[in-house]
């Protein structure tokens, strides 16, 4: 495994997921892992944007590095945001990893048609949350080094 | 007009004032000669006005005006001679003709310009009359204005001759009579010079004085006493006596102005009135001592001139006439005599002198008679050349107009006929174009060939050599030849050969003119082909074919006719009228009906069998009972159709006859067949039309009525429009253009499927068709015959499969994710759980089980919710009267828990007690959506949930439940009744709630929906079918139960299901 690279600040981490224990769950996998990143989570599709937008409560929110997105939210689904943001040309630089339960094609290429940049699966297990957080910080730090 | 007022001055002689008015215009001095114009330029500007306007106005007189201008031109023309050979000063008749040399220049052209127009203008007919005429007459009037001119010329040469003459005349005399003075003063000088005067000396020299001057009439010597002494008569008179003699009072009067004068002087004197005048000499005689005596001389200026004419006399003429003016002078001058003046002494004499006849006539040129003579010659010559030239000019254009008419008939000849010369021998010599055409021979190929190029070998060698026959006697020989053409075609033609004999009447050539009859021949053979065609249909076995006058008498009847009704030709053409062998019971039977269908009455018979083809124009065929000669009958089908000739007048009817007996035996088979195939078409529920493609007749079957709901009519005919109205309109494009692709390409292009809109119903169905179609022998559709299926209901079934595995592919989609997130969330806990587990951390197990148990509830939950939306289409579900507050009830109760702790006020109007649905259904229903009040609608400071019942749309109950929590958004107003659609997390739902409720309400074919309106509460409604409130089940209190929960709302209700 490669060494992570050196970075220069903590990695801001957007969680949008409706679900508490799965919300829970990514942020144990993320305390495990030792990654001490900043990461705010909202509920539905339509905080997620206010958020980015910083409209509403969000005011004082930051700009994420990056995205973990779940297809299937209340009120506006995983890829309506997905669109939003990337038609957005002030937000689609941020990169966008949409996380879902469904490993089913039809998803993961309607995904990658809206330019996700990348499509997580949840895994079943610990190890496997793990693996994906450890990849996830890997994939930041590569983005950010290029730009 | 100027012209006019000119010649009315000169010819009435009058003063118009013209001359003033003209005169005292403004002119330009020095510009032209002012001037009143000549008669001859007025009369001829008459007539050149005359002629324009004439010219002008009347096209026709174009001819007769050529006259006038002549003479216009004329006038001009001669003046204008008249100027160019000097003669124009004694113009004329009085100078009458004059004219300024301008004017008859300017008339002259004038006039030729005029003629010129009148001669184009002119009639081609009248030309060579008028023409010459008006030429004639003009060039008659110049000649004529010429002689007179010249004659005027010549008068006027002879008065300036007369008068030099006279003038020579009298310079003689004046000398003669002073040489006799000087001799009278020579002999008074020697009078003087005599040394004694003596009256004989005096007498002597006086004598001899008169005798070497006879003119000298009398000497006389006047003495100083006074006394005349007459020396020639030698008497002597005493002064004293003068008195007396009176005629001598002259003497003394000479002598006494001589005297006074003091001079010898010359005077006239006359005796008495009538005498002569004499010139009286009166000369003084010197002498000493008597110085008044005279000596007087007296001659006579008769004698005097006349001596002195002499010389002259075959010259001239002279007369003396009385001094002083004389009246005959003009008349003198006129006549072409001239006046001379002659001084003699103190008076003037008047000479007139008149040319002697002699030398006058030597003096003549002739020119005038030659003018004259040249002048008519000129007019008869110019008069016959023009009327020939004229004349020529219509024979030429007469023979030009015969030649034109020949060459138009050659043509037309040409165009109709061919034209074939040949020489005695038969070589062609010459053939035409339409020849050349016809036989497709060029005409190099026919020319030096006999007419053996063309024989067809149709007519046998006998008529051509009787054709030779007639024609080598000089006979012209007429026939139809069959002739044939190059490329080996046959062509007829009629012809007619001419022999043409020479001068000697021998054959010289031949002439054929021949006509193509080849369509003629054509048609007559198709008429006998016809009447071949005709014999064989009269001969036809199977058909009774009799035809019948307008009246109804047979003129026709076949052998057919003969055998079947055992009547011959013979008894019944001209005789009989198709009434023999008709049934007249029959005949009458039917007249009623048909006198009905056609609106007229009808006689019964013969016109009963005709009257209907006669009014619809197309054969009518009917079934009739023929009855035998020998009495048997027997059913035919009859066709009667009108005959017509060409110009479309009736002229009879023509019956074709089928005997039909054994057809009607086999009748019966055949509707037992059909009948048979009808209930199989019944059965299956196949509809069958037949379509007349050419006719655009539809045939349809029963069930075709049937599918389109349309009253079946008696011959079940209906039109294609018909049917492309029943099909509905999206669908009429698309079928049209495949039933024209059918018709047109005659294939069949497989299974068509359309919808229609069937008439009685207004329902739409869908209709599927096959097509086969029948050609005729052209290959073109005559027929299209096809089925029509309703297949609306499968249409339906698996439009309704098709929704169904649409849902059921959404359903397992979705339930994919949302089943699978609680397993996520196990799995994950349990991984920790294992981990802690094994490392003996037990700080945390606790919250691990929970959210454990919270995943695995919720999927029961879950799979609860789904298991209940499979479940509500299911047949085995049974309907029954419900109370809706008892079911509203049992929610609330259930419910009592979330009231109680968000502090809910229920708002209860059931106005609708019953429906009429499943218990179960209706249960669900209003659990999900208070329970979805309760979860999602709360947020107010004062939450309310009101539950109404409404009469609904027909049939149903509108039940709403409202709350006043945020509302839904308009975007999510369809949304929120899809599976697994959640519009906020963490409330516990499951999202199957809805979608329940709106597969119940599909169920009993209504619909829920929710009026956005956010802000203000959610308001859902939903229909369910409308109960009769009859049946309901006892199991609850009636009265009391209609509001159970209106103790429930108020008070705090205990806690029932967590």
């Amino acid at each position: 495994m490669q060494s992570p690279p050196k970075r220069t600040r903590p990695v801001r981490f957007l969680l949008v997921e409706d679900d508490e224990d799965h919300a829970d769950l990514i942020a144990r996998a993320m305390r495990e892992h030792r990654i001490s990143n900043e990461c705010s989570r909202v509920e539905n599709g339509e905080q997620a944007l206010a958020f980015l937008r910083k409209e509403g409560e969000f005011g004082s929110a930051q700009r994420p590095d990056i995205i973990l997105l779940d297809l299937k939210l209340p009120r506006m689904n995983g890829l309506e945001v997905l669109r939003e943001i990337k038609w957005d040309p002030e937000l689609s630089p941020i990169p966008v990893v949409m996380l879902s339960t469904s490993s089913a094609d039809e998803d993961k290429e309607r995904a990658y048609e809206l330019r996700a940049n990348s499509y997580v699966v949840k895994p079943l297990d610990f190890d496997s949350f793990n693996q994906i957080v450890s990849t996830l910080n890997y994939y930041w730090a590569v983005v950010n080094e290029a730009v | 007009m100027v012209g006019v007022l000119t010649l009315i001055e000169y010819v009435v002689g009058t003063d118009l004032g013209l001359d003033e008015l003209l005169m005292e215009q403004p002119l330009a001095p020095g510009v032209s000669h002012v001037g009143r114009m000549d008669p001859s330029t007025a009369l001829s500007l008459v007539l050149a006005g005359m002629c324009v306007v004439m010219l002008a106005m009347w096209k026709r007189a174009a001819p007769w005006t050529s006259l006038p201008i002549a003479i216009v031109t004329a006038l001009g023309a001669a003046s204008l001679l008249g100027y160019l050979v000097d003669i124009a000063s004694p113009y004329a008749w009085g100078g009458l003709g004059r004219m300024s040399f301008v004017s008859s220049v300017s008339l002259t052209l004038i006039g030729a310009g005029l003629y010129a127009c009148a001669w184009a203008d002119g009639h081609p007919r009248t030309r060579p009359v008028l023409l010459p005429a008006s030429a004639g007459l003009g060039v008659l009037v110049a000649t004529a204005c010429l002689w007179r001119a010249m004659i005027a010329e010549e008068a006027s040469h002879d008065r300036l001759l007369a008068s030099t003459l006279g003038e020579q005349v009298a310079t003689h005399t004046r000398e003669c009579l002073a040489a006799h003075l000087e001799a009278v003063d020579h002999a008074a000088a020697r009078l003087e010079a005599a040394d004694e005067w003596s009256e004989e000396t005096w007498r002597a020299k006086a004598e001899r004085t008169l005798a070497d001057f006879p003119i000298i009439a009398r000497i006389a010597l006047v003495n100083s006493s006074g006394q005349l002494v007459d020396i020639a008569s030698g008497a002597h008179h005493d002064a004293s006596l003068l008195p007396h003699v009176e005629s001598e009072g002259a003497w003394a009067m000479a002598v006494e102005r001589a005297r006074e004068s003091g001079a010898p002087l010359a005077t006239m004197a006359r005796g008495s009135p009538e005498d002569e005048p004499q010139i009286e000499y009166a000369v003084p005689i010197i002498r000493e001592g008597s110085p008044d005596e005279w000596m007087v001389a007296r001659i006579s200026p008769a004698r005097l001139l006349d001596a002195c004419g002499r010389p002259f006399a075959d010259k001239c003429a002279i007369r003396v006439l009385d001094h002083g003016v004389h009246p005959a002078r003009a008349q003198s001058e006129a006549s072409g005599r001239s006046i001379v003046r002659c001084a003699l002494g103190d008076v003037g004499w008047d000479l007139e002198v008149a040319l002697a006849p002699a030398f006058a006539a030597s003096l003549r040129s002739g020119w005038p008679g030659t003018a004259l003579v040249v002048g008519i010659c000129a007019t008869l010559l110019l008069s016959i050349v023009l009327h020939l030239l004229e004349s020529g000019g219509r024979i030429r254009l007469a023979q030009r107009g015969l030649l034109r008419e020949i060459v138009l008939q050659k043509v037309a000849l040409d165009a109709h006929s061919l034209v074939a010369m040949t020489d005695a021998r038969g070589v062609i010599t010459y053939a035409n174009d339409k020849f050349c055409e016809v036989s497709k021979y060029a005409r190099e190929e026919l020319i030096g060939r006999t007419h053996r190029i063309v024989n067809s070998g149709y007519h046998p060698k006998a008529f051509f050599v009787e054709m030779w026959h007639t024609i080598t006697r000089g006979e012209t020989w007429h026939g139809d030849i069959c002739n044939r053409d190059k490329d080996g075609g046959l062509y007829w033609v009629a012809s007619t050969i001419v022999p043409i004999r020479d001068e000697a009447g021998k054959i010289e050539k031949y002439v054929a003119v021949r006509k193509d009859i080849t369509v003629q021949k054509e048609h007559e053979e198709s008429i006998r082909r016809l009447a071949a065609l005709q014999a064989a249909i009269l001969a036809s076995p199977g058909y009774l074919i009799i035809a019948t006058d307008t009246t109804g008498v047979v003129t026709s009847f076949n052998a057919a006719s003969e055998r079947a009704l055992g009547y011959t030709a013979d008894e019944v053409v001209g005789h009989a009228t198709p009434m023999l062998w008709h049934d007249p019971a029959e005949v009458t039977h039917r007249a009623g009906p048909l006198a009905d269908e056609l609106g007229r009455s009808l006689e019964t018979g013969f016109e009963v069998l005709v009257a209907r083809t006669e009014s619809t124009g197309v054969p009518d065929e009917n079934e009739w009972t023929f009855v035998r000669k020998n009495g048997t009958r027997f059913p035919v089908s009859l066709s009667v159709t009108c005959l017509r000739d060409g110009h479309g007048r009736l002229i009879g009817y023509l019956s074709v006859i089928r005997d039909i007996t054994r057809q009607k035996l086999n009748e019966a088979d055949i509707v037992d067949g059909r009948q048979r195939e009808r209930l199989a078409m019944q059965a299956t529920g196949v509809g069958i039309w037949e379509w007349d493609v050419a006719g655009g007749m539809v045939h349809w079957d029963e069930q075709m009525f049937r599918i389109y709901g349309v009253e079946q009519t008696a011959d079940s005919k209906v039109t294609y429009d018909d049917w492309r109205q029943a099909v509905v309109i999206e669908d009429v494009v698309e079928q049209e253009r495949m039933l024209q692709e059918l018709v047109r390409g005659g294939k069949d292009r497989g299974v068509r499927r359309f919808r229609i809109r069937n008439r009685s119903t207004g329902e739409v169905r869908v209709i599927e068709a096959h097509d086969a179609v029948r050609l005729d022998d052209n290959g073109r559709v005559e027929w299209v015959v096809g089925t029509n299926f309703d297949i609306t209901d499968r249409v339906r079934a698996e439009e309704e499969l098709h929704q169904k595995n649409e849902e059921l592919e959404r359903f397992v989609y979705t339930a994919s994710h949302d089943l699978k997130s609680p397993i996520v969330t196990i799995l994950g806990y349990c991984s920790y759980l294992k981990r802690d587990a094994g490392r003996e951390r037990y700080g945390e197990i606790g919250d691990y089980c929970d959210a454990i148990t919270r995943a695995a509830n919720r999927m029961r939950a879950c799979i609860d919710d789904l298991l209940e939306l499979a479940r509500v289409g299911r047949a085995d579900i049974e309907c029954e009267e419900v109370r809706i507050s008892d079911v509203v009830r049992e929610v609330l109760e259930d419910q009592a828990a979330a009231i109680s702790e968000a502090g809910v006020k229920i708002d209860l109007d059931l106005r609708e007690p019953t429906v009429y649905c499943s218990r179960r259904h209706a249960s669900q229903v209003l659990s999900n959506l208070i329970s979805n009040a309760l979860r999602y609608g709360c947020t107010a400071p004062e939450p309310v949930v009101s539950i109404r019942t409404a009469p609904g749309e027909a049939g149903f109950v509108e039940i709403a439940v409202d709350d006043n929590g945020k509302g839904i958004e308009p975007k999510f107003a369809t949304r929120v009744f899809e599976l697994f659609e959640r519009l906020e997390s963490g409330k516990g739902g499951t999202g199957v709630g809805l979608a329940l409720v709106k597969r119940i309400a599909e169920h009993y074919g209504s619909q829920v929906r929710v009026i956005p309106t956010p802000g203000e509460g959610a308001k859902f409604r939903i229909g369910l079918p409308k109960g009769d409130g009859l049946g309901l089940k006892k199991d609850s209190s009636g009265e009391i139960d209609a509001k159970p929960p209106k103790a429930d709302k108020t008070g705090p209700i205990p806690a029932g299901r967590g």
